[in-house]
């Protein structure tokens, strides 16, 4: 009986806590359905209303943003960073596990170094470099800086380490592979869950970004969908929240989907730093 | 056969090493534009006094002086950080360890799902879940505040008062990376050995004593990677109380950290300094002493974590 009650009140704190972290993303979607006028409405409405497609309505045509458009950005930038971090950090991580070269000790410590080091610190050259190259509002000066990290390769070089094996390379060797063929015929098939975690890690990272973009990409037709989020209702005298709610709907959906089908990888990568580390 | 052999191994090395240097290149090449020479242009910046018309004087250590002794603007940004710091991360991890504990139980059903929902938070757009809390705590209209009222208090100006929007910023952080800690606490209990239990069981030890006698000692690492995460991302906190505050006073306030810069952060303060101001100079300097506060306490974490080990 004792045990039945102690099961039953951790359920219970369990439940809490869900409804703690699931109740401001329900309160978002509530106010997305309701007009302006409803949500100051005192009582607050707590159920859902019929604005929704009002809303979108209203964001499509939005007289400050091309919300659509931001999107489109947001997606081009973050996929075009995943894409490039996968690649370039499983190459160099391929290379510090299973290649051997002068200085590769070395290398490898200036990674591991600068792992500590935040990039946004920085963000004065960054920013001077960028306006030099005559990168601003343009889709590479979100997408070159961020397109392979300390991080990732580090990631890989740990993962290839740890799961292609010494003796598969040099059986591919004496077949006569190149060391290419041995990255993409053995390695990369091998680290495919890396790949997954690394993946999603980056592709969530690149689409919440706000400083840097915020910074970089200023004219209105080349904002990401984040800085977009905050210049939906600044031209109108009377601000409609009910609009940013449904536009943050859009913006956290396709993170939301995505977690939803590969929520196991990445919290596999989110642990992997913590016990390996 | 045999110089066939030693031209071989020669050519195979001549190749990793052309292979090696080729495949890390795109990181060192990218890494030096962008992380490595900002890194040290920082610096040397931070010895000029750059105007708005981008005029630049050598000025040594003028603008750490300035400000260490002369900006209480900047002391102000420290403070608050830390302590919107010590208002979230504690508890943070002092609740994401209860619920890692709860989770780890082996009659929980649904471990997944739990998980599931507690992690979400941490995977959502920063910019909507600000504009979110930002709603809960407007302060006419907001929910909060109605839960307020029906309980016969007063409304909180929560977009004013210090303390109130320190404390609904530091609520933003809790959320948002409670999930995150957890799920690595959770990968810490995972990893202690369950022989250590059944023994400690079989020696007639209560829960309670194995709790404070294997798992907290066992789970010290763990906690410590979780407050070396949280404080290196607490101490550069941007996007949370900038968009807060944006949404609720409007942009202004959002570049002063709230209309008494309640929670102006360092690197809001940084941010203000550089790109509204254009003091390149002087936000450099800001930068520079941010990233020793950040190095001092990692190096700090890791010595504290190898004499535990030890």
């Amino acid at each position: 009986m004792r045990n039945k009650t102690g099961r039953s009140i951790v359920y219970v704190l369990l439940l809490l806590f869900v409804g703690f972290s699931v109740f401001p993303f329900y309160w978002m979607s509530v106010i997305s359905t309701r007009t302006a006028g409803e949500i100051s409405a005192i009582p607050p409405k707590v159920f859902y209303g019929s604005r929704l497609a009002e809303n979108f309505d209203k964001i499509f045509n939005n007289e400050n943003v091309d919300f659509l458009r931001t999107m489109g950005n947001t997606a081009i930038i973050a996929i075009s960073i995943t894409v490039s971090m996968l690649l370039l950090s499983s190459l160099a991580g391929f290379a510090f596990a299973r290649l051997n070269f002068t200085g590769k000790g070395f290398m490898l410590l200036f990674v591991l170094g600068t792992l500590m080091i935040p990039a946004q610190l920085g963000i004065i050259p960054q920013y001077l470099i960028i306006t030099k190259l005559q990168w601003l509002n343009d889709y590479r000066a979100v997408i070159v800086p961020g397109m392979v990290s300390a991080f990732g390769v580090f990631f890989m070089r740990q993962y290839i380490e740890a799961s292609v094996p010494n003796e598969l390379v040099e059986a591919g060797r004496i077949d006569g592979c190149r060391n290419l063929q041995l990255y993409a015929l053995i390695a990369v098939p091998t680290i495919a869950p890396a790949y997954a975690t690394l993946g999603i890690l980056t592709f969530m990272g690149a689409w919440n970004d706000y400083l840097w973009p915020s910074i970089v990409m200023k004219s209105n037709e080349m904002l990401t969908v984040q800085v977009a989020l905050l210049r939906l209702d600044t031209s109108s005298y009377f601000q409609d929240k009910s609009l940013v709610m449904a536009a943050s709907v859009m913006a956290t959906l396709p993170l939301f989907l995505i977690f939803l089908f590969f929520n196991r990888q990445f919290i596999a990568g989110v642990t992997d730093g913590a016990v390996k580390g | 056969m045999r110089t066939g052999q030693a031209a071989r191994r020669f050519n195979q090395r001549m190749s990793d090493h052309i292979s090696g240097y080729l495949y890390t290149l795109p990181f060192f090449a990218i890494f030096m534009v962008f992380g490595f020479y900002p890194m040290l242009y920082t610096i040397y910046i931070s010895l000029f006094k750059w105007d708005m018309l981008g005029d630049r004087t050598f000025v040594g250590l003028r603008n750490y002086r300035l400000l260490l002794t002369d900006d209480p603007l900047f002391w102000k940004s420290i403070g608050n950080t830390f302590l919107i710091w010590f208002e979230s991360v504690p508890f943070q991890i002092l609740f994401a360890i209860l619920l890692a504990v709860l989770l780890n139980q082996a009659f929980i059903k649904g471990k997944g799902v739990f998980r599931f929902f507690i992690f979400l938070p941490n995977i959502t757009s920063l910019v909507a879940v600000s504009l979110i809390f930002a709603n809960v705590f407007g302060v006419k209209y907001g929910l909060f505040n109605y839960l307020l009222t029906l309980l016969g208090l007063d409304r909180i100006d929560w977009a004013g008062d210090s303390w109130a929007t320190q404390l609904a910023v530091a609520a933003l952080v809790f959320w948002r990376y409670l999930g995150f800690h957890m799920v690595i606490q959770l990968a810490g209990l995972q990893s202690i050995p369950g022989d250590l239990y059944e023994a400690a069981t079989i020696d007639g030890a209560s829960k309670g004593q194995q709790f404070f006698r294997i798992t907290i000692p066992l789970l010290t690492p763990t906690i410590m990677f979780s407050t070396l995460i949280a404080t290196t991302g607490g101490l550069q906190l941007f996007t949370e109380p900038f968009t807060f505050m944006s949404d609720l006073s409007g942009a202004v306030a959002a570049v002063n950290g709230g209309t008494n810069n309640q929670v102006l952060t360092v690197v809001m303060y940084l941010y203000k300094t550089a790109f509204t101001d254009h003091a390149f100079g002087y936000s450099s300097a800001i930068a520079n002493l941010l990233l020793v506060i950040i190095l001092l306490f990692a190096l700090f974490n890791s010595l504290l974590v190898g004499k535990l080990r030890r």
